[in-house]
């Protein structure tokens, strides 16, 4: 059996003594990093109030200066509605205007029959006394540049006047 | 015999349980508390932006209302009220046709009032229309001059068919038309939301408006847009 005669000091510190002594650095560097941290949020979290107080103040002031200004902020979303709802009519009536266009242009001795506007397009049917007034009534359809003429029916009547119907979109 | 054993292992690692109880309150304290903290922070900061945006939305909404004049808006709100009638369009549309047709001198008959939205929930703001069929007898020229005219007059209307007999100088024509009114909205929206001012399309489409010949004994009302409340009609 061996016997350890030497003293405490000479053997060096024990498996224990070298864990507390690290265990106590490491939470003492874990206390003061967590501290540290801590303040900081605090001190960030404090700013950020000031922040956000200072914010919402505004936000309240802004927000009651726009509610006094309630009735010009309706009358212009109203505008706006009436505006809106006023386009789609604007855009629909072009066809009212080409049917007056061309009733105006039927060249003299010509005669419209029938015109009949539907949304689409319409169709107008137009008696002539002569050829050459037919044509020139054609030359006045083709000058206005529609995207689609169709002839739907082209008929010489007994008393040899021309009747002629177009479909124009 | 046991009782020794653990009384002899606690004075043994005695000297290591006290920075191995603080590491561990650190660290339970670091998930804890400091999460929280961390929360907070984020939470914070995200709803400073929030604010910041609102404030943005608020100033130039404010800055836009500002800078319109309520007596003009409310004069342009009346002329558009006159072109899309806030309530049932057919006495005024009515009224248009009569006076443009006695204007000519022409004969209006056969007068029939369809309502084209009968039975269908509308939405506010949704267009309703109304059609008015009607014959119209008298010369061509006064005719053409009525479609013409009925294009500048107020309520807008749309002519959707036209049916012309024309024998001579005289023509009978038979009119389908469309005239639409819509009522206006009932609520305005929150007060951060934002605003736009008419765009130089609007613009042009209400200069439009404003050369619209309004119907002669008859008048839309404009109602006044809300206030206070931001939906007046919610108690």
């Amino acid at each position: 059996m061996a016997i350890n005669l030497l003293g405490k000091e000479a053997r060096g510190p024990s498996k224990i003594e070298v864990a507390r002594n690290v265990l106590t650095r490491t939470s003492a560097i874990f206390l003061v990093f967590y501290m540290i941290l801590v303040v900081s949020i605090v001190g960030i979290l404090f700013l950020f109030n000031r922040g956000l107080q200072s914010e919402e103040s505004v936000n309240s002031s802004l927000s009651e200066r726009v509610n006094s200004l309630k009735e010009t902020e309706g009358t212009l979303l109203f505008l706006k509605n009436r505006v809106k709802l006023a386009r789609e009519a604007f855009a629909q009536s072009s066809n009212d205007e080409i049917v007056g266009r061309i009733v105006s242009l039927v060249p003299a001795g010509a005669e419209i029959m029938e015109i009949v506007s539907e949304d689409k397009g319409f169709l107008i049917t137009v008696r002539t006394p002569d050829s050459q007034t037919l044509v020139s009534f054609f030359e006045v359809i083709k000058e206005q540049g529609f995207p689609r003429v169709v002839l739907v029916s082209l008929n010489q009547t007994r008393d040899g006047d021309y009747l002629v119907s177009l479909e124009i979109e | 015999m046991r009782r020794s054993s653990f009384f002899r292992d606690y004075q043994l690692y005695k000297p290591v349980a006290g920075p191995a109880l603080v590491l561990v309150i650190v660290l339970i304290l670091s998930l804890t508390l400091g999460r929280f903290l961390v929360g907070r922070l984020f939470e914070t900061r995200e709803k400073i932006a929030e604010v910041k945006k609102q404030n943005e939305v608020l100033n130039a909404k404010l800055a836009i209302l500002e800078s319109l004049g309520t007596g003009t808006l409310s004069q342009e709100l009346e002329v558009a009220v006159q072109a899309i009638p806030s309530s049932d369009s057919t006495l005024f549309a009515l009224a248009t046709i009569r006076q443009l047709a006695n204007e000519r001198n022409l004969v209006i008959n056969n007068l029939r009032v369809v309502a084209t939205d009968i039975g269908g929930e509308k939405r506010p703001g949704q267009i309703r229309k109304v059609e008015l069929r009607f014959d119209l007898q008298g010369g061509i020229i006064p005719t053409i001059s009525f479609l013409d005219e009925l294009r500048n007059s107020a309520p807008l209307m749309k002519v959707t068919k036209v049916r012309s007999t024309i024998s001579g100088a005289s023509s009978l024509t038979n009119f389908s038309i469309l005239s639409s009114w819509s009522p206006l909205p009932e609520s305005i929206g929150k007060v951060d939301d934002p605003v736009q001012t008419l765009s130089s399309e609007e613009q042009r489409l209400l200069t439009g408006m404003t050369g619209l010949r309004p119907p002669q004994g008859v008048e839309p009302v404009v109602p006044a847009p809300p206030q206070g409340r931001e939906n007046p009609f919610a108690f």
